[in-house]
C-alpha cells in the first residue's frame, strides 16, 4: 500500500518535474552564470547587491508582458543579478503603477511604462503623476495606422476627410479599449480635424481587426503587427500612419505630416525607476539594458511574438513622455 | 498548407515538445483515472506551469493532458465500475462486466485502441474543418457575436445538470459575478466597492483553479470523514492486452461511427463528453446484430462510448479556436491556456498564430496514439495507480492550487480569489448546480454585454440590428428553443 | 433537499436584488445590463423556489441541510487557510505549507505518521523545487528567506 502510494505521488510529481525541467532548460543555464558574475561586483559603487523587480501593472500574457518577461530574462546576465517580473494587473494598470511609483527608490524596483502613466494620473483619482516615473530605457515604440475596410466609402485619407465631414457619426472605427492610446489618437483626430466620428472600443486590438476585416466595422487605429495578415490579403488598408516618417513595412502610406494632420501616436514600452533613484544607478541600468536589447537571442524573442523594437535613451524617453502628456492633456480641458 | 503541416511536424518534434506530450499523457492517465480527479481540474491546475513555456509547449501539454485523461477515466470504470471520470460513465456498462469474466486486460486494450482512433478521428475533423470555420468567424460582427453568446449561455446552462433551474441559476450568477469591474464600453467600475483589485473583474485562472481545483481539494476532504474504508480492492489485470486482429477490425466501422457521433456532439455547447458517451452506446446497440450481449461484457459496448469520449476532445476545440465559444467545463480551462500565452480564437489565431495551432493539431494526433501505446503496455501499471486514497490528494491539490495562483502573477490577491471560488465552488457543488455554466457565462457574459453595446453604437440604438441580420436572428431563435425546451419537456413528462 | 433549495433560492434572491439595487448608483448606459441579468437572476430563484415547494424531486442525491460536523470541518479548513495565508510572509511558504499539509492530512484522518511526514516533507519540497527554482516564481519564504 505505501509503495503504491508514493509511486503514484511519484507518477505526479516527477512528470510536472521534468516538464518544468525541459521548458526551462535555458534558464537554468542562466541562473548558473548569473552565480558566477554575482561574485564579481562592480568596483565604482556597490549595485547591485539583491535581485530587481520589474512590476508588471498588467496582466500576465500578451506583448505588454512579453516586453518585460524577455527584457528580465535576457537582462540578468548583463546586470548581474536575477530579475523577477511582478504582475500587479488590474485598475487599467493603477494598482501596479502605484506600487511602482511609491517604491523605494533604490533601484531595486522598477516598472514597465506604457502611456497609461500619463493617461491613468489624468483621468482616475491616483495618487502619481507621469514624473514620478525616472525614465531608464524605451525598448519599443509601434507607431499606429489609421486602418480601413476596402469595401469602405473611401480609400485615402482625403476621401476618409471628405467622407466623415459629409456624413457626420457614420463612420465606425474600432479600438482596443476605451481608455488606450489608439482610443485617444482617435478622439485626438476628431478634435484635431473637426470631424464626427464613432468610436466602437474593443476587447483588445485582434476584435477590432476581426471586426474591421469583417466589414462590421469601417476601420480601425492599431499596431501594424495587430493587422499584418489582414493587410498582405488585402482585407485591410492602410490609409496614414501617425508618424512623421513613412515605414519600411507599408512604404505606400502616408503620414500624418504629409496628410497635414498634426498627431504622432505610438504605443511606447519602456522600463523606469521611481523618481529620485541615484542617476548612476539609473545609467549603470540603462548601459545593461541596452547591452541587452542589442543581444541577438533577445531580438529574435521580440520578432517572434511581433513587437517592433525601438531605443530611446533617458533623455529622449523623457521628452516622448512629456509630449504624450501635453497631448492627452487637451482631453482633460473638454 | 503542406508548409503549414511540415511546420507542425518540425516544432512537435523538438525534444521539450515531445516530452510534454509524454508527461501531458501520463499525467492525464494519472488523474484521469482516479475517481475525484476530473479533466478539468488536472487542466486547470497545470496552466501556472504552462505559462513560463512556449505557448506551443504549454497548449501541446494541455491538450495532451486533456486526451489522455478522458480516456484514463475508463481504467477505473473497467477495474471498480467506477468511472474515474463522468465522461466514462457509460463505459462501466460493459467494461466491468468484462471485468468479472477475467477480461480485464482485453477490456483495457479495446478501450485504448478505441480511445485512440476516437480521437484520432476528431482531431482530423477538427484541423480540417477549424480552420475553413475561422475564416467564417469573418462574417460574425457585433450582433452576430451577441447572439452566439446568448445562444451558448442558454444552452450550457439548461443542458447541464440535472435541474435546469439550478443550471440557469449558475449560468445567471456568472454573469452577475462578470459584470464586477469596469464596463466594457465607457470604461465605469462597477460592483468595484472603491477597491482598485476589482476593477479588472476576477481574473480567469484563479477563478478556474478555485472553481474545480480548491473546490475538488475540500470535497476529498470533507467526504474523507463518511468513507472511512480502506483502499478499494483492485482485481489483477488479466487476460492479453493486445486484442486480435480480427475485432478490432469488426470493431472499426463502430469506432468510426461512434467517433463521428463524439466530435459532432463536442461541437454544440454544452454537451459535453457524458452525454456523447451514451448516444455512441445507444447508436452501437441499435446497430449491433447481437443486441442481447450489450450490458453483459459486448466488446461494441466498450468501444462504442471509449470513441465517442474521446472525440469530444477535438470536437470541443472547433467552437473554442474559431468563435471563442468553449463547449464545456474543460475547453473553458483550455481557453484560459490560450489567452495568458496572448492567443485570441478567431481566424486570427489561424494566420498569425497558425504555427502554434496547426502544432497542436499534430501534436493531439501524436497524443492519442501515445494513448494506445500507454494504455497496451501499461495498464498492468496503472492499475496500481488506482490504490491511491483521494484523501492524501485532498490537501496536495490545495496546496497547488495556493502556489498556482500566485505563480501567475506573483501576487497574494490572486489566491483569496481562488479560495474565494473555491467555498463558492464547494457550496454550489454540493447542492446539485453544475460549475461549467458559471466558468462558461464569465467568459461569455462580458462579450455578450461588449457586442451587445457595440451593435448599439454601429446601430446608433435601433434594436432590429439584432433581427435584420440572418446569423445573429438564428442564434437568438436557437437561444430561445433551447432556453424553453427541458421545460416543455418537463410538463410533457408531468401529464403522461 | 428540498429544504436546502429553498434556503439556496432565498440566497440567490437576496444575490440579486442587492446587485439590482446597487447598480442605481451607476450612470445610465453601464447599469443596464446588470440590472437586466439581477432581475433574470431573481426570477430564476423564484422558479427553483416554487418549483421546490411544489415538490418537484429533480435531485439525485437526497442531500439536505449540511450536517453539522460536515460544516464545522468545512470551517475549520476554511480557518486554516486563512490563518495560513496572514501568515504567509511572515513564517514563509515552506514551513508552513508543510504544517498546513502535515495537519490538514492528519485532521481527515489519516494517523500513519510515518507516511504522513513522507507526503508533507515530499510534496512542500518538490513544489517548491519545481516553483521557486525551476520557474522561478517568488515564493515568500519568510524566516528562511536568507537560506534559500
Amino acid at each position: 500500500m505505501k509503495k503504491n502510494l508514493l509511486k503514484g505521488l511519484m507518477a505526479l510529481t516527477l512528470a510536472l518535474l521534468l516538464i518544468t525541467l525541459a521548458g526551462c532548460g535555458q534558464e537554468e543555464a542562466s541562473t548558473n552564470e548569473e552565480t558566477n558574475e554575482g561574485g564579481s561586483p562592480e568596483t565604482t559603487f556597490n549595485y547591485p547587491t539583491k535581485p530587481i523587480t520589474i512590476i508588471n501593472p498588467f496582466s500576465a500574457g500578451g506583448p505588454a508582458d512579453n516586453t518585460s518577461r524577455f527584457l528580465a530574462h535576457h537582462a540578468e546576465d548583463y546586470v548581474g543579478t536575477s530579475i523577477v517580473v511582478e504582475n500587479r494587473d488590474g485598475g487599467s494598470g493603477t494598482i501596479g503603477q502605484t506600487a511602482g511609483a511609491n517604491a523605494d527608490p533604490d533601484g531595486y524596483t522598477l516598472t514597465l511604462i506604457t502611456s497609461s502613466i500619463v493617461s491613468n494620473p489624468l483621468f482616475n483619482n491616483v495618487t502619481y503623476t507621469h514624473e514620478s516615473f525616472e525614465p531608464i530605457i524605451m525598448t519599443v515604440n509601434d507607431p499606429f495606422y489609421l486602418v480601413v475596410n476596402p469595401d469602405a466609402p473611401f480609400d485615402d485619407i482625403e476621401s476618409f476627410m471628405k467622407y466623415a465631414k459629409e456624413n457626420p457619426g457614420q463612420i465606425t472605427l474600432g479600438s482596443s479599449g476605451t481608455d488606450t492610446v489608439p482610443a485617444f489618437t482617435l478622439r485626438e483626430l476628431a478634435l484635431e480635424e473637426d470631424i464626427d466620428i464613432t468610436m466602437i472600443p474593443h476587447d483588445g486590438e485582434a476584435y477590432a481587426v476581426a471586426a474591421a476585416a469583417g466589414g462590421h466595422i469601417d476601420g480601425l487605429v492599431g499596431n501594424f503587427s495587430g493587422f499584418e495578415s489582414q493587410f498582405n490579403s488585402g482585407q485591410l488598408k492602410p490609409i496614414l500612419i501617425f508618424d512623421n516618417e513613412r515605414s519600411e513595412l507599408a512604404p505606400d502610406v502616408p503620414t500624418s505630416e504629409e496628410a497635414g494632420i498634426d498627431i504622432i501616436s505610438g504605443s511606447w514600452r519602456g522600463i523606469a525607476a521611481p523618481a529620485g533613484t541615484d542617476p548612476e544607478v539609473v545609467a549603470y541600468l540603462h548601459e545593461k539594458f541596452k547591452e541587452t536589447t542589442e543581444n541577438e537571442e533577445y531580438q529574435n524573442q521580440m520578432k517572434n511574438a511581433g513587437i517592433d523594437m525601438s531605443y530611446r535613451g533617458p533623455e529622449d524617453f523623457k521628452e516622448i513622455i512629456q509630449d504624450t502628456y501635453n497631448r492627452y492633456d487637451m482631453f482633460t480641458q473638454e | 498548407m503542406v508548409d503549414v503541416w511540415l511546420g507542425a511536424f518540425a516544432t512537435v518534434f523538438t525534444v521539450p515538445n515531445i516530452l510534454a506530450i509524454l508527461l501531458g499523457v501520463l499525467f492525464g492517465v494519472f488523474t484521469g483515472s482516479l475517481p475525484g480527479l476530473s479533466s478539468t481540474m488536472a487542466l486547470a491546475i497545470l496552466i501556472p506551469f504552462t505559462f513560463t513555456m512556449d505557448p506551443a509547449t504549454g497548449l501541446i501539454l494541455l491538450g495532451a493532458v486533456y486526451s489522455a485523461s478522458v480516456y484514463a477515466g475508463s481504467l477505473s470504470a473497467i477495474l471498480l465500475n467506477t468511472p474515474g471520470t463522468p465522461s466514462a460513465a457509460a463505459t462501466v456498462l460493459d467494461g466491468y462486466p468484462l471485468t468479472r469474466q477475467g477480461l480485464s486486460a482485453k477490456a483495457i486494450g479495446i478501450s485504448a485502441i478505441a480511445s485512440g482512433i476516437g480521437g484520432i478521428i476528431s482531431v482530423i475533423i477538427l484541423s480540417t474543418v477549424a480552420p475553413f470555420l475561422a475564416l467564417q468567424s469573418l462574417r460574425f460582427g457585433a450582433p452576430e457575436y451577441f447572439a452566439l453568446a446568448i445562444f451558448g449561455l442558454t444552452i450550457i446552462s439548461s443542458l447541464a445538470g440535472k435541474n435546469p433551474w439550478k443550471g440557469l441559476l449558475a449560468g445567471g450568477l456568472g454573469i452577475v459575478i462578470a459584470t464586477v469591474g469596469m464596463d466594457p464600453i465607457q470604461g465605469y467600475p462597477r460592483y468595484t466597492f472603491g477597491r482598485a483589485e476589482l476593477l479588472e473583474g476576477f481574473a480567469l485562472i484563479p477563478v478556474l483553479i478555485g472553481l474545480f481545483s480548491a473546490s475538488q481539494a475540500f470535497h476529498l476532504m470533507i467526504s474523507s470523514k463518511s468513507s472511512k474504508s480502506s483502499g478499494p480492492d483492485i482485481s489483477n489485470v488479466t487476460g492479453n492486452v493486445l486484442p486480435r486482429l480480427k475485432e478490432i477490425r469488426k470493431l472499426l466501422p463502430n469506432i468510426a461511427r461512434s467517433s463521428i457521433i463524439g466530435t459532432g456532439i463536442g461541437i454544440i455547447p454544452g454537451v459535453g463528453t457524458d452525454p456523447a458517451a451514451f448516444i455512441a452506446y445507444n447508436e452501437a446497440k441499435r446497430w449491433s446484430k447481437e443486441k442481447e450481449k450489450f450490458g453483459k461484457g459486448s466488446l461494441h459496448g466498450l468501444a462504442a462510448p471509449e470513441a465517442s469520449n474521446n472525440a469530444v476532445t477535438g470536437g470541443s476545440l472547433i467552437p473554442l479556436l474559431t468563435l471563442g465559444i468553449p463547449g464545456n467545463a474543460v475547453s473553458a480551462v483550455f481557453l484560459g491556456g490560450l489567452l495568458i500565452h496572448g492567443l485570441r480564437p478567431g481566424a486570427e489565431l489561424f494566420t498569425a498564430s497558425g504555427d502554434i495551432v496547426y502544432a497542436l493539431f499534430f501534436s493531439l494526433f501524436v497524443a492519442n496514439i501515445l494513448v494506445i501505446i500507454i494504455g497496451l503496455s501499461g495498464a498492468r501499471v496503472f492499475s496500481k495507480v488506482l490504490v491511491v486514497k483521494p484523501v492524501v490528494l485532498g490537501p496536495i491539490i490545495l496546496l497547488l492550487s495556493i502556489v498556482g495562483s500566485f505563480a501567475i502573477g506573483n501576487n497574494y490577491y490572486d489566491i483569496w480569489v481562488m479560495l474565494a471560488f473555491g467555498v463558492i465552488g464547494y457550496m454550489l457543488r454540493k447542492y446539485g448546480f453544475p460549475l461549467a455554466p458559471i466558468v462558461l457565462a464569465l467568459i461569455l457574459g462580458p462579450k455578450a454585454e461588449q457586442s451587445f453595446s457595440q451593435s448599439m453604437l454601429i446601430s446608433q440604438n435601433d434594436w432590429t440590428i439584432f433581427f435584420t441580420r440572418p446569423i445573429s436572428v438564428t442564434f437568438l431563435v436557437l437561444a430561445i428553443i433551447t432556453f424553453i425546451t427541458p421545460f416543455i419537456l418537463d410538463r410533457r413528462a408531468k401529464n403522461s | 433537499m428540498s429544504k436546502i433549495n429553498k434556503i439556496i433560492s432565498l440566497i440567490f434572491i437576496v444575490i440579486g436584488a442587492f446587485t439590482f439595487l446597487w447598480s442605481f448608483r451607476f450612470p445610465e448606459a453601464t447599469s443596464a445590463w446588470p440590472k437586466f441579468f439581477s432581475i433574470i437572476l431573481i426570477l430564476l430563484a423564484v422558479g427553483l423556489l416554487v418549483d421546490s415547494l411544489k415538490g418537484t424531486k429533480r435531485d439525485e442525491s437526497e442531500e439536505d441541510l449540511p450536517s453539522l460536523s460536515e460544516f464545522g470541518m468545512f470551517a475549520v479548513i476554511i480557518g486554516a487557510l486563512i490563518v495560513y495565508m496572514l501568515l504567509l510572509n511572515i513564517i514563509g511558504f515552506t514551513i508552513l505549507s508543510l504544517l498546513l499539509l502535515a495537519g490538514l492530512l492528519w485532521y481527515t484522518g489519516y494517523r500513519n505518521v510515518i507516511k504522513l511526514g513522507c507526503i508533507s516533507v515530499g510534496s512542500t519540497v518538490l513544489i517548491t523545487v519545481i516553483f521557486q527554482f525551476l520557474l522561478r516564481v517568488p515564493i515568500p519564504q519568510g524566516v528562511l528567506s536568507n537560506l534559500l
